[in-house]
Parts: C-alpha cells; structure tokens; sequence
C-alpha cells in the first residue's frame, strides 16, 4: 500500500510540472500582458520598465525556473490584475465552485443512478425508451445552450428564478441543473448497460436459485457490481465539471474559478491562470487516487502494491 | 376384497412433468425456437434421473422450466410440473421464490461463475439460511460452516471469509453445493455439474453428490451429455433428442437395452475397451442436430437415421411402451 502510494505520488509530481510548463508556456503565447497593461499612448521605456518589474524580460525558461522554484515554497506570486496574491484571489472564487461542482454532481449521482437502475429494470418498455430517450437528450445539448434556453424560460419568461449571479439557493439552481445535465446523461447510460449485464450474469441467476428476494438481488448483489464502472466514468465527470464550470459560471455570471480563469485569459493574468490551472490538475490527480481506492473498498479482488 | 398378491406402494412421485413444452423468441422474434416439445416424465422420492443430449437438445431449458427461472423471451406454452402434486407452472412469483433454494435447488454449470465475486462465500452459503429460515448471526454462522464441512471442505471455519477468487473451481463447485443444499431440499437439479471441473476433481465431486443423496434422501435431477456420469450416478435416464424425450427407461435399459436409434448411435460412439496397439477411429453421428426453429414433420432424428423410412419422415412417432418404465419415441422400437 505504502510503495503503491509512493509510486502515485511521483507520477503525480511529473504530471504537475508537465502541466505547469505547458500552461507557463502557452499563457506566454496568448499574447503580451504588458501591452494591454501600460495602454495605448505608452512608450517604450515606459513598456520596458514595467516589463521589468513584472520580471518578463528575462528568458522564459529563466522565468519559469523562477515560479517553480517560488511555488515550491508556496509562494504563487501576485495577479498583475488585482494586484493581490494569487492564493487570495482564487481562496475567494473556489467556494463558489465547489458549491456549484458538488451541488451538480450530487444531483447527476442521484438522478444518473437512479434512472440507470430503473432504465435497466424496465428494459425494453416505455419507461426505458424514456429515460434513454433523456439521456441521448442530456448528452448531446451543450451547456450554454442549456444555459440560455433556462434563463430564458425560467428566469425572464416565468419569472421564477434569478437570471444569473451568487445568492441563495435560487441562485444555485438553474447553474447546477444545467452543468449535472451532460454527467447526468452519462453516469444513467453507463449504469443502464453495466446493470443490464451484470442482471444477465450466472451469479445473479444462482441468487435467484436461491429463492432470494428481488429487491435483495438489485440493490445488494447486483447493484454493488453494477457500480464499478459508473464509479470509474463518476470520476472522470466530476472531473470535466471542472470544464463544464468554466462555461456555466460565465453563462449565468458564477464567481466562481472557471469564472476567474476566463477572466485571466483575457487579461492574461499569467499567475493567476499558472496556478489556478495547477489546483485544477491537483485536484483532478486526487481524484484519480481516490477512485482507485474506492475500487479497493469495493471489489476484493483488487490489491495494491 | 381381494388382496393384493404383492404390496405394491404406490407413492406420489416428487415431481412430475407432463407434456412440457416452452419456446423462446430468438432475434428479436422473427424465429421462434421450440426448445421443449412435449417432455413428460417422473421422479421418485430418493432417485437420481439423468437428462442426457447434445447441446441444444433442449435439457438445459427443460430444467430452467421447472424453476420457472427462464431467460428473457422464453415462454412455457403448455404441459405441467407438479412438485408434491402441485403445478408450479401455476404458482406466483413469490410463492416460487418460497420454493426455489429451499424445496428445490440448483447448481448452474460453471461454478467459477456462480458466485457473487464481491461477496465472502460464507455470506453466499448464509443467504438462503437466513430468507428461507430466517437464521441468523451465530447460529447462521455455525450452520453454514458446519454445511461448508459438509461438502468436503476442510477448514471451513477459516473459508468462511474467503472471497471466490481466493479459491480453487473444485472448491467452488463445492461452496456452490453447499449453499444449493442449505435448506434441504427434497429436490436437486444438477445441470452438467461436471463440466467445468478437472478430471480429477470430477470424481470427487460425484462421489460429494452420491454422499449428500445418501444423506438427506433427496432427488436429484442430473442435466449431462457425458454418458460415463449418468451411468455412474443415475436410477433412471432420458435422452433428449430435439426437445423430445427420444427413450427413456432406467439405467440399465438404456445401456444394455437401447430402443432408439439414437440412443444407440450416442452409445456407439463411446471409445470402447480396446486392445493393446489396436487403433480404432471414434465413431460420430452423421449429420445435424435439426433447427429447432424449423422442425421437420414427422420423426425429428429422421434426417440422421440409418433405419428411417417414410413414414419417419412424415409421422412423429410416439412414445412407445417396451416394458412399464421403458420407452422409446420410434416406430420400430419394439422390433429392436
């Protein structure tokens, strides 16, 4: 266990400085911070001055050595924008994605589960062709489409729901339904077709030789085995509502990080979008751990080393 | 009255099947196939019958109906199981669900897959203990490891936590037996129960069946196409044939005495005693099982049969009486 966690965190270590060159590198490329910073009218001592102080004369390799010799120690550097220490300003704007992230996931887990179980129980019949008729629905609208059709109807047509911004719980519930929608569709199909073939496997049909109850049959034997793979593709959908977060917040106006990285691109606000990016690949690298240790939990089969 | 020169003890059969016949929709219901056409036959309290045909003959199906545990699009259309006189063709899903695992039991073929890979076997063996008995913590746990002993596996306190890829197919096969007979069942039906086991481990494993017979009395329905374990475990045997019984009879009828010329093609076939040095080529049936889909008229072994004529090929033949226990679906049986 020790060695098999050893071995995750180097791989880990590589891909996080893999991560931060490409995004040093490419946040580079998007463009000159300093032009849009010093204006129009500027000279260019004027520009060379504050390309000094910013430390973007030196050779880019130069710089990045720098900012991963300075994250090391835990200094992320300050946002040219706000003029305030990266960890401050992404510290105020992750609450807000973690309340939407979660509030989004939870709600594709209950429903995706839920429908993908009752899909798979009902195969063949009217209430499957629906529920998979919601699924291919859910997968292929795109979130701002999604988004604006929502605000549209709920929020200036029927008046029932705030157009956009942070508040209370009516606030959160159009930008959450909206970004559970595509892992919604996903988790359901996978849980559909996973609890089909595990109802059509020999061992199911030995509990049935038993004479066991049916609900003891679903929910304890094949629903445990069904969920292997809708744990695997929960991963990976919490992690593309990272993705879909960047779409959503700036839809319906989330302060949120997706919110925030959109904001530094365009100002290229290259600290803020190193290390925000960097939490996000943390973040996605944690949770590719956890999900392999919730198989272990799982299925006894599976032994680390 | 007069009495009965010999007292003859007329005791109801545990089960009785009469003219049994299911079919099941095969691609999306173009082609119905007519897996059990008219199966009849009966089991007495302690007997071991043998069901024996090639795949596709129709003798998996068979046994699935009597448990009423078909797969999906398959459908019984007529005939009757009576267990202990009653129809179970007429029960209800949860009246079956009473009877299955407790009254009869039944081990699949593959035991390697016939247990949940996420569950300890002694959870598996418990689980029709506690619905069926309603058992449970230390008197379940005493129970199942006393049946786990049972069957032959040594240790079986420390088992009792192991989870199924922890152990051997031949150790399966006996955790799978254990759980089928937990509750005592008066009825076992074992489908090709040798199949997937070793050789070596086969014989241990029939002896294991005999034993648990002896035991508890039970009967016990084997579902084989390997002739060695029908005459080595059976009383009694059928041999299917396209869904049909083409003879049945007791064990030394169909071995010594074969009716049917299919009986005696598949009794040819078996590699006899043979000389040091002498080389003999296995003998086969020519031809094709027929499809069942698409039965022809009259005899369904016609196609294949060295003896067939036209009115094989025209008129199904039925069952005809040799002896009180012996029969054979052929027109000529009773010229053998």
């Amino acid at each position: 266990m020790l060695s098999f966690f050893l071995r995750r965190l180097k791989l880990a270590l590589i891909t996080i400085l893999g991560v931060t060159l490409i995004v040093f590198v490419a946040a580079r490329l998007s463009g000159d911070v300093v032009y849009s910073l010093v204006g129009d009218a500027a000279n260019t001592e004027e520009i060379d001055t504050m390309r000094r102080q910013l430390g973007l004369d030196r050779p880019v390799w130069m710089q990045y050595f720098t900012y991963v010799g300075n994250v090391a120690q835990g200094d992320f550097g300050r946002s040219i924008r706000y003029q305030r220490p990266v960890t401050d300003v992404i510290a105020e704007r992750v609450p807000f994605t973690v309340q939407l992230g979660l509030t989004a996931f939870f709600v594709s887990i209950v429903l995706g589960v839920s429908l993908g179980i009752l899909a798979a129980r009902t195969r063949g019949s009217f209430v499957d062709g629906a529920v998979r008729t919601i699924a291919v629905v859910g997968q292929s609208m795109p979130h701002f489409w999604i988004g604006m059709m929502a605000i549209l109807v709920f929020a200036v047509t029927l008046r029932w729901l705030p157009t956009s911004g942070a508040g209370g719980l009516s606030h959160l519930v159009m930008p959450a339904l909206t970004l559970a929608t595509f892992p919604m569709a996903a988790i359901l199909r996978i849980t559909r077709s996973s609890m089909l073939e595990t109802l059509d496997a020999e061992y199911v049909k030995f509990l049935r030789v038993k004479g066991l109850a049916e609900r003891l049959i679903v929910w304890k034997h094949a629903l445990r085995n069904a969920l292997i793979p809708v744990i695997a593709l929960s991963g990976i959908q919490l992690g593309n509502l990272l993705g879909g977060a960047v779409i959503v917040e700036t839809v319906f106006s989330w302060p949120g990080l997706g919110n925030l990285m959109v904001e530094s691109i365009v100002s290229r606000d290259y600290p803020v979008i190193q290390s925000g990016v960097l939490m996000i690949a943390v973040f996605l690298i944690s949770l590719n751990f956890l999900v392999d240790l919730i198989f272990g939990l799982i299925d006894p089969r599976i032994r680390y080393g | 009255m007069v009495e009965p020169a010999v007292n003859v003890v007329v005791e109801t059969p545990v089960l009785e099947v009469r003219d049994l016949r299911m079919f099941i929709h095969a691609d999306r219901g173009t082609r119905i196939v007519r897996a059990v056409n008219g199966l009849s036959f009966s089991l007495g309290a302690g007997r071991t019958m043998g069901i024996i045909g090639e795949s596709g003959s129709g003798k998996s199906m068979a046994s699935l109906s009597i448990l009423r545990l078909l797969p999906r699009g398959a459908r019984v259309e007529a005939g009757e199981v009576l267990f202990g006189g009653e129809n179970l063709l007429k029960k209800s899903d949860s009246e079956m669900r009473r009877i299955r695992g407790r009254h009869i039991a039944m081990i699949l073929q593959d035991p390697m897959v016939s247990l949940d890979p996420l569950f300890r076997v002694g959870e598996q063996v418990a689980e029709p203990l506690r619905t069926h008995q309603g058992l449970s913590g230390e008197t379940l746990r005493r129970r199942v490891i006393e049946l786990l002993g049972a069957v032959g596996i040594p240790a079986p306190e420390s088992r009792f936590d192991q989870y199924p890829h922890q152990m051997s197919g031949g150790m399966l096969q006996r955790i799978v037996g254990a759980a089928a007979i937990s509750c005592g069942p008066e009825l076992l039906i074992a489908d090709e129960p040798t199949t997937a086991l070793d050789p070596t481990v086969q014989a241990q494993y029939l002896d294991l069946l005999e034993e648990l017979q002896d035991r508890t009395g039970l009967s016990l329905i084997v579902i084989t196409h390997d002739l060695g374990v029908a005459a080595r475990l059976c009383d009694d045997v059928i041999v299917m044939y396209a869904g049909r019984a083409a003879e049945r009879g007791s064990v030394r009828d169909i071995f010594e005495r074969p009716a049917h010329p299919y009986t005696q093609a598949l009794l040819s076939t078996l590699p006899g005693r043979r000389a040091p040095g002498e080389h003999k080529r296995l003998k086969t049936i020519d031809g094709q099982p027929p499809d069942l889909a698409a039965l022809p008229p009259g005899c369904p072994f016609a196609p294949r049969c060295p003896r067939a004529d036209d009115r094989c090929r025209t008129e199904t033949p039925p069952e005809i009486a040799l002896d009180p226990t012996h029969m054979a679906a052929c027109w000529y049986a009773s010229d053998a």
